[in-house]
């Protein structure tokens, strides 16, 4: 009797265990495809925007290359590149196929493109409070074969609050406003937080091939909060 | 008390933080605002901001980041200065091999030769 409530609370106890233990992956296991052949050249293709502010995707467009560039990867220039599929009709990456991969690989030399979709983007006020929230999820495609080399999302809330006097409240609105509203800098910051502890890191890069061990949520989604 | 906490939070922070691995300086937020705004200002402000970039990462012995050089002669095109174009496609490739078969379609497609 006394080894069945033994065994018992032993089975119990580990049950507890495992449903306490956080839910990671290795990024070795979670993309093995980065590991085994890892591409070197990236080319961003121009967000796709399903939030109601227009102007996200400029926001991500233009820091998108710096966040990349800092984990080792040879980035396409991104404007040079863009005036391409502007020209050539291809600037709406809603109707990019495997065939538009393959001729990205042909003409560009890229090995992987990055597509990303901003999901959210909303802002609100209160008095002496502010907050900017961005949610994005981002897919890097292998341009031979359009297989998901990496995939992740992530969402990043921007906040600030003051501790002032309300006397002053409407001139400290309006800081709040400007800090908050200081879109490009926040967004490139959530790019850069999001791709520093999601990705593995390129060939360039004095860590590459040191990360596989890294661990990343099961999910593959992160949040961040930024306190301003 | 105070002010020592949060100067010995900054510390730690400094510590634990990475050095980059490339120096963009402020150039991702003047390409914006160049994009954004479309003036001669602007684009000229880009211009400057990436011509500190070359500067900064000579002196600190760090490549360019990848596509600056290429962004800069997209600029100097824009202005007909064809020739000045031509040595920064060129300076991109041989600072990034990867860029090698871009460059050629780009110096192709603008009309520049190899």
């Amino acid at each position: 009797m006394n080894r069945i409530l033994l065994f018992s609370f032993a089975l119990l106890t580990l049950m507890l265990l495992t449903a306490c233990a956080p839910q990671v992956l290795m990024m070795q296991d979670a993309y093995p495809k980065m590991y085994q052949n890892p591409p070197v050249s990236i080319l961003i293709l121009p967000p796709i925007n399903k939030s109601t502010a227009a102007d996200a995707k400029e926001y991500f467009a233009c820091s998108l290359a710096e966040a990349l560039g800092q984990k080792g990867y040879y980035v396409m220039p991104v404007e040079a590149v863009f005036s391409v599929l502007r020209d050539e009709g291809m600037y709406d990456t809603e109707n990019v196929n495997p065939t538009v991969l393959a001729n990205m690989k042909k003409n560009f030399g890229a090995d992987a493109v990055l597509f990303t979709t901003i999901e959210q983007w909303e802002k609100s006020w209160a008095l002496t409070s502010g907050s900017l929230t961005i949610t994005a999820t981002f897919a890097l495609l292998n341009t031979a074969n359009a297989d998901t080399l990496w995939d992740f999302s992530a969402t990043t809330r921007v906040s600030l609050q003051s501790d002032e006097e309300n006397i002053f409240a409407q001139l400290i609105e309006s800081a709040i406003k400007t800090v908050v509203e200081d879109y490009f800098s926040n967004c490139l910051k959530a790019n850069m937080m999001t791709m520093d502890q999601s990705m593995p890191y390129g060939k360039h890069h004095p860590e590459f091939g040191k990360d596989g061990e890294t661990s990343i949520p099961l999910e593959k989604h992160r949040e961040f909060e930024i306190q301003k | 008390m105070r002010y020592c906490l949060g100067l010995l939070f900054a510390l730690f922070l400094t510590a634990c933080a990475t050095p980059s691995y490339l120096y963009y300086g402020n150039s991702s937020h003047s390409y914006y605002r160049a994009v954004k705004k479309q003036d001669e200002k602007s684009v000229s402000h880009y211009k400057a901001s990436l011509e500190n970039v070359f500067k900064r990462s000579e002196n600190v012995g760090k490549p360019v980041p990848p596509g600056l050089y290429c962004d800069y002669a997209m600029l100097l095109l824009a202005e007909n200065r064809t020739e000045e174009a031509r040595i920064y496609f060129q300076k991109e490739k041989q600072t990034w091999s990867e860029a090698q078969q871009l460059i050629d379609f780009l110096m192709l497609r603008y009309k520049l030769g190899n």
